[in-house]
């Protein structure tokens, strides 16, 4: 027996020493959470607006056509949950921070949150990039080296120089340029129908858990006097025309019921007219072109609100 | 829980630890056993706990009885028959009711006219269940048979049932092998341990690089298999039988290598299949645990071989719908079974069903061309069982097969890459053909020497780590 332990111990033990390495340069990686995150830790005192939110506005917002020091700090999949547990991190530092931008989103209110999702593994990069304290489980957020699959393919872009910031200086998402459009998926509507049977909710069971945690979010807002501001990104016909309509009335009600409690300003652009088929990337999510478009229509909508 | 999973990688060293370093006694052993395999099943769905506890009882319960009316052959009879209902009944109700439900309307409805309104039921299938019911049904009907006395000992009676390496998928174990060796003293064994790890190791290796990879182009290819090219199907076919293959027999590897690891020996369960010069000959090296249950306990009491050849025909199409309906709730499983039970008639009609029972080219590298011929047409036959075995219903698994035979040829031909994959194992195994698993080589110059040992140990893992497709669920874990 203790040969054969002997001989197993001898026979792994490269193993947690090459991961140990692989981890090291996996995090050496550029990422979007890292850099967020060591950006709000050096500007969070200057910084006068913060864009919260999904993909929807990690790539449908530019900081640099808002008013003041804006930044971005939405990221793909990111719930409410997280967006709470970022505005909260840098709660003493904040002396400048006037206007919050949350979006509200077909399926914001119905979200199990995103431990839940198929984008689970997101959670690893709050936990290990954002000092996020949200998942304890050790097995699956604790480590690049767990989600396998994307840790090769970080390494892979390490080890040749084949990596490309996925995001500006401002936190914005800067890879959905017009020219790389599937114009098949866009014509067939094939992507659009896959985003709405993703987007549509099995229940509605955690209604009152999302409502709780805008309740922290606006209370939050409230007593740090920042202006908190509910958005709804605009969207394309293919996605706007076939969601579910009783979904769809439920998230408006909801969203009216949180506005007029709180008595917070609600921009709804999900059908605005004034954004093209070019404005968009896909069904759901605004091009490098409705970016700019649509951060403009926000700024002046936002300043209009101080006249 | 998974092979394939973190939580295993962490569950079984303390398992093993606690299991030799700590509950040094049989009897110790054997509880840490039963509460081990419960924690893996329960990692699924705890609910199923109650169900194979359930099963576990009845068996044991009906294993006392038929022991206690000894001499009275008709209360040992119900008593057993009353076991085999029970749990046909349990597995009926989880995994056939609403087949059966489905079917009977929709017969009524053709036949009748009549519309009735049934309710199906939306049931969870507990995992292994068909596995664990066979094991539980195999030890009453051997007590019954007086092939083994009762067990008077719960726990080592639980560990048999559930003993975890082989719970989910398999092999299927006889009371007759694996109780007894709950019953001894397990003394630990420096080699046959190293032997389970490197049989664990080809296991992981067919499991993660071949059947995931395989099971990622099947999948994509499958859906459109109008679109395609009659060879691009036959190539998708191909990688099928292949996927198949290395899921089920790389999940057994994992089993007998991890069951070793606890002084156990569990049965073989694969015996290089591919490498089979006819259908009768395949059978006896596929899933040897099922095809040896469904002959021991249906074949031979129908009749077996040993009746007119007519009877023989219809024993063997009764063991093989049942096998096919054992497989699963649908259509294309029985048709699979009675499409092997026409072939195995065949050969049963021309009289070379028993042909083939030692290695195929014993003694030499390569076959004769007789040989290689009868093991290219045994392939054939079988992925074309395979083809309806993986099709969602009957009319594709038809339109599929003649799909493969007048849809034009195309130049595009995708999973070329994993054939080549595919090939080289089949290599590997071809060289060990006389072994029981690909990596028993230690004799061998120059494997013999440790280090080189080592290094092909670390290039199957480097190849684990590099290779390993998408993390795919075993397919027999739906049986």
């Amino acid at each position: 027996m203790n040969r054969f332990l002997k001989y197993i111990l001898v026979f792994i033990l490269p193993f947690p020493i090459i991961a140990a390495i692989l981890e090291y340069e996996i995090r050496k990686v550029p990422n979007p959470y890292k850099y967020k995150y060591e950006w709000m830790q050096k500007n969070a005192a200057d910084v006068v607006t913060l864009v919260f939110g999904s993909s929807h506005t990690f790539w449908g917002i530019r900081p640099e056509y808002l008013e003041g020091k804006a930044f971005n700090l939405a990221n793909v999949s990111q719930g409410w949950e997280q967006d709470w547990f970022l505005l909260n991190y840098w709660a003493n530092n904040y002396k400048q921070l006037r206007t919050v931008i949350i979006p509200i989103s077909f399926f914001s209110w119905f979200s199990q949150g995103m431990e839940y999702g198929f984008e689970s593994f997101r959670c690893r990069y709050y936990k290990i990039y954002m000092d996020c304290n949200l998942y304890s489980d050790f097995s699956k957020y604790s480590l690049e080296l767990f989600d396998w699959d994307t840790a090769r393919i970080k390494l892979q872009k390490l080890y040749s120089n084949s990596i490309e910031l996925d995001y500006d200086e401002l936190g914005c998402g800067n890879v959905n340029k017009l020219t790389g459009k599937n114009l098949k998926m866009w014509e067939n509507g094939s992507e659009a129908d896959a985003a709405i049977k993703r987007h549509t909710a099995k229940n509605w069971d955690f209604i009152a858990k999302n409502q709780a945690i805008m309740k922290h979010i606006a209370v939050f807002c409230k007593n740090h006097n920042i202006q908190l501001i509910l958005i709804t990104t605009p969207c394309w016909s293919s996605y706007t025309d076939n969601l579910d309509k009783k979904q769809l009335a439920k998230m408006y009600e909801l969203t009216h019921q949180f506005q007029h409690e709180y008595q917070l300003p609600y921009f709804d652009y999900l059908k605005d007219p004034r954004f093209t088929a070019d404005d968009f990337i896909d069904s759901n999510h605004l091009s490098d072109v409705g970016a700019i478009k649509f951060s403009q229509i926000l700024n002046a909508d936002i300043l209009s609100l101080s006249k | 829980m998974l092979f394939n999973s973190f939580e295993f990688l962490v569950f079984l060293p303390i398992v093993f630890l606690l299991y030799w370093f700590v509950f040094r006694e049989r009897k110790w052993q054997n509880l840490l056993v039963v509460v081990a395999s419960y924690v893996f099943y329960g990692w699924w769905d705890w609910r199923f706990l109650l169900l194979i506890a359930f099963t576990s009882l009845c068996s044991f319960t009906s294993g006392l009885l038929i022991e206690r009316y000894d001499g009275r052959r008709r209360w040992q009879q119900a008593v057993s028959a009353g076991n085999i209902v029970l749990n046909i009944g349990i597995l009926g109700i989880f995994k056939y009711y609403n087949f059966f439900v489905e079917n009977l309307e929709r017969l009524f409805s053709s036949t009748l006219g009549y519309q009735f309104d049934w309710v199906t039921m939306d049931i969870i299938l507990p995992v292994g269940i068909s596995f664990y019911t066979f094991q539980a049904l195999s030890y009453s009907i051997d007590v019954y048979q007086r092939k083994l006395p009762a067990t008077h000992d719960i726990v080592e009676f639980f560990a048999y049932i559930s003993f975890f390496p082989q719970l989910v998928a398999g092999p299927i174990e006889r009371a007759t092998n694996l109780l007894p060796q709950f019953q001894l003293q397990r003394q630990f064994e420096y080699a046959k341990a190293v032997d389970g790890c490197r049989q664990m190791l080809w296991g992981f290796f067919k499991k993660l690089v071949i059947a995931d990879n395989c099971a990622m182009e099947v999948n994509q290819a499958w859906g459109g298999y109008t679109d395609s090219s009659g060879i691009q199907l036959f190539i998708v076919g191909t990688l099928f039988t292949f996927q198949i293959y290395c899921d089920f027999s790389g999940y057994s590897d994992i089993a007998i290598g991890c069951a070793r690891l606890f002084g156990i020996n569990l049965m073989r369960n694969f015996n290089y299949p591919y490498f089979s010069r006819s259908i009768p000959e395949f059978w006896r090296r596929w899933h040897i645990s099922l095809t040896t249950w469904f002959r021991d306990y249906i074949y031979f009491p129908l009749g077996g071989s040993r009746c007119d050849k007519w009877k023989i025909i219809r024993n063997v199409y009764i063991v093989w719908a049942i096998s096919g309906l054992w497989h699963g709730a649908n259509w294309t499983f029985v048709c699979w079974g009675l499409y092997h039970a026409t072939l195995l008639a065949i050969y049963n009609v021309l009289g070379i069903n028993t042909k083939y029972k030692n290695v195929v080219a014993s003694n030499r590298y390569l076959p004769n061309i007789k040989e290689a011929l009868q093991m290219v047409l045994t392939f054939v036959l079988a992925v074309f069982g395979w083809i309806i075995f993986r099709a969602e219903n009957l009319p594709q698994a038809v339109g599929y097969c003649t799909a493969i035979f007048t849809n034009p040829v195309s130049d595009n031909l995708f999973g070329k890459k994993m054939l080549l994959w595919c090939m080289g194992l089949m290599v590997v195994e071809w060289l060990q053909r006389d072994k029981q698993h690909a990596l028993q080589f230690t004799q061998v110059c120059p494997f013999d020497y440790r280090p080189i040992r080592w290094c092909v140990y670390y290039v199957i893992i480097l190849l684990i780590v590099v290779y390993a497709g998408s993390n795919q669920a075993f397919i027999y874990f739906q049986f």
